[in-house]
């Protein structure tokens, strides 16, 4: 019997589909009860007809216009199968309370939507490839951080006030309400896993040190390559330098100094190590030699003319680095 | 005579009366309304008018809790709503007279 009941109140129901959530509940809070009592007198389709007269009784008797569009099969059958989802979240323990507690979270949802709305637009007219959330949580409009945070204000309020005001419209306004809701979380989960994308790679770029950061500068601009001379102003070649911290001294731009070449012709110890530290660099040229190896062409020393110094005050050589380098003469050739 | 559309008419009126006796829910005050002899009145015209009354502002309301079933809401009227059941009692007296005039001659010429 009670099966009866609930099929008989969710045809009811359906046929007031058409009406705002608020008079639904309206007509409909006392529904089941009612049926309830009357199917412990007899059958409830002999006592009260069949639901759709009860529904247009209902609704003419409590001064509602009639049903204004039958609604199409689909908007039936989707209705019908959200009734009976409800009834049986309402079945479950404790169903009941999550149901009733459920429209007292709806305030947030207007707040947290207002807000995803202008995130959504920021990363939309963001030209900065960041999806607009350099300054997150701000959320920024067309790059303006200050706009973002206006907007957002207005963005929550406007939400708020349609949140409170949506019961009241009519079936129409208020599908389209609903289907911007989807649409609005649709978007913000796509943009999200973009997001996520770039955050994830933005950080795997970070690790792999910048390469541009490390490189030593001149006042000019970064250094290429280092040409050494000794106490009388003669040029050495095969010098292996090495910073405080005994590292190799490698961080210099890579590109030669006339720009033409990238990769400079690296020296390899007796280990087969390469040694990216040996000064003056060479820089690889284009071609091979007999041998097939790819020639090399020393770089000539800058312009300058050291001077010859005046002997040192101290007689010791200076400290050397943390870890003495050992030294290895230069493997040949150089590839 | 159909009284299904005279019905219509009046039942504003008759859930009015039933409500000054004592408060009541929904079909509650459709059982005394068929026991006083209006056997035609829809339990659905009841509700839609226990509603419609309240949004008018002529009725109290309030839930009674009941282990056994779902709550029941229960309705009484209040101070406009005394005052629109005698309104209308003068209204449908008149009516009434009326009709029953108008009866009586034509009766009287048949």
């Amino acid at each position: 019997m009670s099966t009866n009941v609930t099929t008989y109140a969710a045809q009811v129901r359906s046929a007031l589909a058409d009406l705002s959530a608020e008079q639904q509940d309206d007509l409909l809070e006392d529904l089941e009860g009612h049926l309830l009592e009357v199917s412990e007198d007899g059958d409830l389709l002999e006592r009260l007809g069949p639901p759709a007269a009860y529904a247009s009784e209902l609704r003419s008797s409590a001064g509602l216009p009639p049903a204004t569009a039958a609604p199409s099969r689909l908007a039936r059958a989707v209705r019908s199968r959200l009734e009976r989802l409800r009834t049986r979240a309402e079945e479950v323990p404790g169903g009941r309370e999550a149901m009733a507690f459920a429209p007292e979270l709806r305030p947030g949802w207007w707040v947290v939507r207002g807000y995803a709305a202008v995130l959504l637009l920021g990363a939309v007219t963001a030209g900065d490839g960041q999806f607009g959330l350099s300054s997150f949580p701000v959320p920024t409009a067309w790059g303006s951080s200050v706009l973002g945070a206006l907007l957002t204000v207005a963005a929550v309020v406007v939400s708020v006030r349609l949140g409170r005001g949506t019961d009241a419209l009519p079936a129409s306004r208020r599908r389209a309400v609903v289907a911007a809701n989807v649409a609005l979380v649709v978007a913000g989960t796509a943009f999200a896993s973009e997001v996520r994308d770039l955050v994830g790679t933005d950080a795997y770029y970070y690790q792999a040190a910048n390469p541009y950061t490390d490189i030593l500068s001149g006042p000019d601009g970064p250094v290429k390559n280092i040409f050494p001379f000794d106490a009388l102003g003669r040029p050495l070649r095969d010098v292996q330098l090495f910073d405080q911290d005994g590292r190799p001294l490698s961080q210099l731009l890579r590109e030669s100094p006339d720009g033409r070449y990238a990769e400079p012709a690296i020296r390899f110890g007796v280990d087969g190590q390469p040694k990216p530290n040996v000064f003056p660099r060479d820089y690889r040229v284009d071609g091979y030699d007999a041998q097939g190896t790819p020639t090399t062409q020393p770089v000539p020393p800058p312009s300058v003319a050291p001077p010859v110094l005046a002997p040192s005050p101290t007689a010791t050589p200076s400290p050397s680095p943390s870890r003495t380098p050992t030294p290895t003469p230069s493997a040949s050739p150089s590839r | 005579m159909d009284t299904t559309q005279l019905l219509k008419g009046v039942l504003d009126l008759a859930v009015l009366a039933v409500l000054r006796e004592e408060d009541g829910y929904g079909y509650d005050v459709v059982r005394r309304l068929r026991d006083a002899g209006l056997d035609e009145v829809g339990d659905a015209s009841v509700y839609g008018t226990l509603r419609r009354l309240f949004g008018a502002g002529a009725l109290t309301s309030y839930v009674v809790p009941s282990e056994e079933g779902p709550h029941r809401k229960y309705y009484g009227l209040n101070k406009a709503g005394r005052a629109q059941l005698d309104l209308q009692t003068k209204t449908w007296s008149s009516f009434a007279d009326t009709m029953a005039e108008l009866v009586k001659t034509e009766g009287k010429r048949a």
